[in-house]
């Protein structure tokens, strides 16, 4: 039997009120300020994961940049897996949302004369990295969110949890949603939908993201009939803290941070990003301003020749800052030195900080075209929980800040043009599909089965780790798949204790397992299909090497109730960057040279 | 249906749980006794209106050891009241005055100068003027 | 209140030598409690465990009923404020070993109501917030193109333009201010707002001063009538303690101090200047 709910009605619904989610919401509310503009996020805005980034935004500004450069940087640190039209758009657009956000408040770093600072990030060529100390995407969040607040238009669903999209007759419509603080279901229906609901790094153990941050839009959107993309590319960020897998920023190399192993050794010099830098002055595109990929890899090989440094909390290398001194740590980096002084003991001025990769940033999802546009009629997605292919098959630091700024805001008025062309929703059908959905919900509620989901959850992360991590094996990614499928089976008879209503996390966290477990299955799946090592997937099996050839194509997964995901390719959008050796330090620059240093 | 939020009973004695609170309470008792000290001086005012056995009178109350104890004790108290207000006025301070960072000993320190330097001339004033 | 004796050990307790930490944390959960009690949980102590882990450790393994907001474990999103041993701190950055071996109270933050658990309901403050409009007010906005919800043409000519000038003083007027991370410490830590609930508040009125100090920003009018009325500013006994808590420096003290000075040389310059000049 299922419960009664009540019904929100709305033009354009978003779905997540991280940074995407917002400009989505403001551009959607400013398109048209007649919508009404339902903004649904599972916690309050402030709280969203865009709060933890910490290096900044990329955005041309300098005039001896060019656009053409930071699409290269772009194209080249995705291994050419990115959708170029795509990347064209962006670095058009990129700056402008910058100067946007500036007006609206945020407050960037800036030069003596006023103007915007930008800093060196990895795999960029010119610094063109906007920032606002170390708490880029803080400021961001708080900006967008107190803008926000002022379009009376925008109507805030604070802490309700979505856990289906209702689509009828090929069109998105609306999406049911538990209110957290009554366990109450409410249904919207709308004729628009954006998601904008994030990544899903929590499907791993070791990783640097929030707890919320676990899939729940790229799962909904998937089954619902949306396509996901490129799940197998997940990236790891060289510098987390050991055991908790806090982020230290990549600004700190990009301020001239750098790291060694046990023996003080600059070890990228190795791994092709050298020759060493000298200390204080660092280069772009050399040692430790390699691309996140490279030097994620280059720890997983030091550590296999015992080179890195035992910690009680697991190896780690150094990363040293004592050069920088004091006054500028403080001023460019002052939550690093906040952080690694609560987590690790550590002043930063005084002694490196230990720290090793972590999970951090999923590259694929829902696949939308250049508009933000899915496969499904009235449904955007934006932001890290889409793959538009901006970022192929490794995302370039302080690309998706800029990301979700600049496609956040085509969501948002595609998503008003979309609903002001629509007829209103047939409310019978729809609430009659919303019932069904509800019923399942409630029966999971109910469910007195024999599997504890925290147990499970942990399992699952431990096997993702293991199978998938920075180097993948053919074997052991299907041993991977094969526990993750048994996880599956046994998610079935998952038992919730927690019969009461209001705030019932441990239901809620049952149901983003359930998106955790799906994804799970869609990246390992993707990851063994994909016969090639390109960006952040890379076999150690007999697919060493990238193979154009084959696999110069997006992956491609559909839901199919048989709980087999359907596997399927596209040709990559490549408009006139060819594919090439991807080459960063000397090597980099002498393919500058070869081809008249363009 | 959502159900009103819990609240806890407030604590009527909420003041004795914290030091900083006790502090704070102390700070705020001080008032009261330099309250009562000015309705004693506005008192003489009137009383001086009403002649000078009127004044008189007042004047030799002052000299009663309760007086005295009450007008020490409210010299302490505005003592005290004069150290934590000074200690917390930067608070109130821009962070900048005319594009200079204000730092906050010295302006504790400016508030002690300028206090001395007015407690110097009144006591010459009254001083010169008996 | 009381203190149950509750026997919460299951197969995945620690054994007796290992060294272990009793949390007594408040449980409420409306519709199976009347009122909140403590409740005991004997976990193992883990010298790197912050508050927040020995949290999890109890929901993954003791009790799956216990609720709390966190996520960011990083002391950036504000979510995890909890009162430890009766002072408001974030769990995240809160340790055990602060504590060891003494058993350590847990309580949601004073002051508020409690939705369950150590979980506060936080839609007031939201609404405070949202009364002293905490944006960019500019002179360029009152152009009658220019207000919230103006034709896109409007918002690119001024893109073009660029960005603002704002020097790295004039940004030092504010940048403080704007560290607030909404985790509501300050008002749990504030005996005026516990007395009084409609006290706008100490984060409130920092974000408020914090767009009032910024240059690019034309707003102090907009803002000053919920700033100046009786539960503004004025509420404001500077009792000092929402600074001493604050997880970032904030300093919400000196804010509310400063946003007085402006209100009272205000309205004294509203007696002494003609109407015109103002």
């Amino acid at each position: 039997m299922s419960e009664a709910f009540e019904t929100v009605h709305a033009d354009v619904i978003v779905i997540g009120a991280g940074g995407a989610g917002l400009r989505s919401a403001i551009a959607a509310a400013q398109a048209n300020p007649a919508a009404k503009v339902a903004l649904i996020s599972k916690v309050y805005p402030m709280r969203s994961h865009t709060v933890c980034a910490e290096g900044g935004a990329a955005g041309v500004v300098q005039a001896h940049d060019s656009l053409e450069n930071h699409f290269n940087d772009t194209v080249s640190g995705g291994d050419w897996l990115c959708d170029q039209d795509v990347v064209d758009y962006f670095t058009h657009h990129a700056t402008e949302e910058m100067v946007q956000l500036e007006h609206w408040g945020c407050p960037w770093s800036r030069k003596e004369d006023g103007s915007a600072a930008v800093r060196r990030f990895g795999g960029m060529k010119i610094e063109r990295t906007w920032y606002a100390a170390d708490k880029t995407g803080f400021h961001i969040l708080h900006t967008l969110f107190q803008t926000s607040l002022q379009y009376p238009n925008i109507h805030r669903f604070d802490e309700f949890f979505c856990t289906d999209l209702i689509v009828d007759d090929g069109r998105c419509q609306g999406v049911i949603a538990i209110e957290i603080k009554t366990g109450d279901i409410k249904v919207f229906l709308g004729k628009a939908i954006v998601l904008a609901t994030g990544g899903a790094g929590r499907v791993f153990r070791f990783n640097t993201n929030g707890a919320i941050v676990t899939g729940d839009g790229m799962s909904m959107a998937y089954r619902a009939g949306a396509v996901l993309r490129d799940m197998e590319f997940v990236q790891y960020h060289p510098t987390g803290l050991p055991g908790s897998g806090v982020l230290i920023t990549e600004g700190c190399r990009g301020e001239g941070g750098i790291l060694l192993n046990r023996h003080g050794y600059r070890y990228l010099q190795d791994y092709g990003l050298g020759p060493e830098t000298p200390i204080g002055k660092p280069e772009n595109k050399y040692m430790e301003l390699g691309p996140r990929d490279k030097l994620s890899q280059a720890f997983w090989h030091e550590q296999r020749k015992g080179n890195t440094v035992p910690t009680p909390l697991g190896d780690a290398v150094m990363l040293d800052l004592t050069h920088l001194g004091e006054a500028k740590l403080l001023q460019r980096l002052p939550m690093i030195c906040s952080l690694a002084r609560h987590y690790v003991g550590i002043d930063p001025a005084k002694e490196p900080i230990p720290v090793r990769p972590a999970v951090h940033y999923t590259m694929g999802g829902i696949r939308t075209d250049i508009h933000t546009q899915t496969e499904i009629a009235g449904l955007y997605a934006a932001g890290e929980c889409s793959s538009i292919g901006l970022h192929g098959a490794n995302r370039l630091g302080s690309n998706s800040l800029a990301e979700l700024l600049v496609f956040g805001k085509v969501a948002g008025e595609q998503a008003a043009d979309h609903a002001s062309r629509q007829p209103p929703c047939n409310n019978d059908t729809l609430l009659s599909f919303a019932k069904d959905k509800v019923a399942e919900l409630t029966a999971l509620r109910e469910q007195k089965g024999t599997e504890k989901a925290s147990r499970l959850r942990h399992e699952m992360a431990a096997a993702m780790e293991k199978a998938f991590g920075i180097y993948r094996l053919g074997d052991e990614m299907q041993t991977g798949l094969d526990t993750i499928n048994e996880l599956r089976a046994r998610y079935k008879q998952v038992n919730v204790e927690d019969q009461s209503r209001v705030f019932n996390t441990e239901f809620l966290t049952t149901l983003e397992l359930g998106s955790c477990l799906e994804l799970a299955q869609v990246m390992a799946t993707s990851a063994l299909q994909r016969k090639e090592s390109r960006g952040a997937h890379q076999r150690l099996d007999d697919y060493k090497t990238r193979d154009d050839e084959k696999y110069l194509r997006h992956t491609l997964m559909r839901y199919s109730p048989d709980g087999k995901p359907i596997l399927d390719y596209e040709a990559v959008n490549i408009t006139r960057s060819q594919p090439k050796e991807r080459a960063y330090g000397a090597a980099g620059e002498q393919q500058n040279k070869q081809e008249g240093g363009s | 249906m959502r159900q009103s939020p819990y609240h806890r009973p407030r604590d009527p004695f909420w003041y004795m749980r914290r030091s900083v609170y006790r502090r704070y309470m102390v700070r705020e008792a001080t008032s009261v006794f330099i309250g009562l000290w000015m309705l004693n001086l506005i008192l003489g005012i009137l009383q001086l209106s009403r002649g000078e056995a009127a004044w008189t009178a007042w004047l030799t109350w002052q000299q009663h050891p309760l007086m005295l104890t009450f007008s020490g004790l409210t010299l302490i108290m505005a003592m005290v009241h004069t150290t934590t207000w000074f200690a917390i006025a930067p608070k109130a301070m821009p962070k900048f005055i005319a594009g200079k960072a204000v730092v906050h000993q010295q302006v504790v320190i400016g508030h002690w100068l300028v206090f001395g330097l007015v407690s110097l001339f009144l006591l010459v004033a009254v001083y010169w003027g008996a | 209140m009381t203190i149950p004796a509750t026997d919460n050990t299951s197969e995945t307790a620690p054994s007796k030598s290992e060294a272990g930490i009793t949390l007594e944390i408040l449980r409420y959960i409306p519709g199976t409690h009347s009122e909140p009690t403590f409740q005991r949980f004997e976990i193992p102590y883990v010298e790197d465990w912050s508050m927040l882990d020995a949290l999890g450790y109890i929901k993954d393994e003791l009790d799956s009923s216990l609720s709390y907001r966190w996520s960011c474990r990083m002391a950036v999103c504000g979510s995890c404020g909890m009162m430890f041993d009766g002072v408001p701190k974030l769990a995240c950055e809160t340790f055990l070993r602060d504590y060891y071996p003494r058993p350590i109270r847990v309580e949601p933050l004073e002051n508020f109501g409690i939705e369950r658990d150590l979980v506060i309901d936080q839609e007031p403050f939201l609404e405070k917030l949202e009364s002293v409009k905490p944006y960019i007010i500019d002179a360029m906005a009152n152009a009658p193109s220019g207000k919230p919800g103006a034709p896109a043409g409007h918002e690119r000519e001024t893109i073009q333009a660029g960005e603002n000038r704002q020097t790295p003083k004039e940004l030092a007027l504010f940048d403080q201010y704007s560290m607030c991370i909404n985790c509501l410490l300050c008002y749990s830590a504030c005996p005026q707002f516990g007395l009084n609930p409609a006290f706008l508040g100490p984060a409130a009125i920092s974000l408020a001063h914090r767009y009032n100090q910024d240059n690019r920003d034309q707003g102090n009018a907009d803002r000053a009538p919920a700033l100046n009325e009786e539960d503004g500013v004025w509420s404001c006994t500077f009792v000092g303690y929402c600074s001493e808590v604050c997880p970032k420096s904030v300093d919400p003290a000196s804010a509310i101090q400063q946003e007085k000075v402006r209100g009272a040389t205000d309205w004294a310059l509203s007696w002494l200047l003609p109407k015109g000049a103002r």
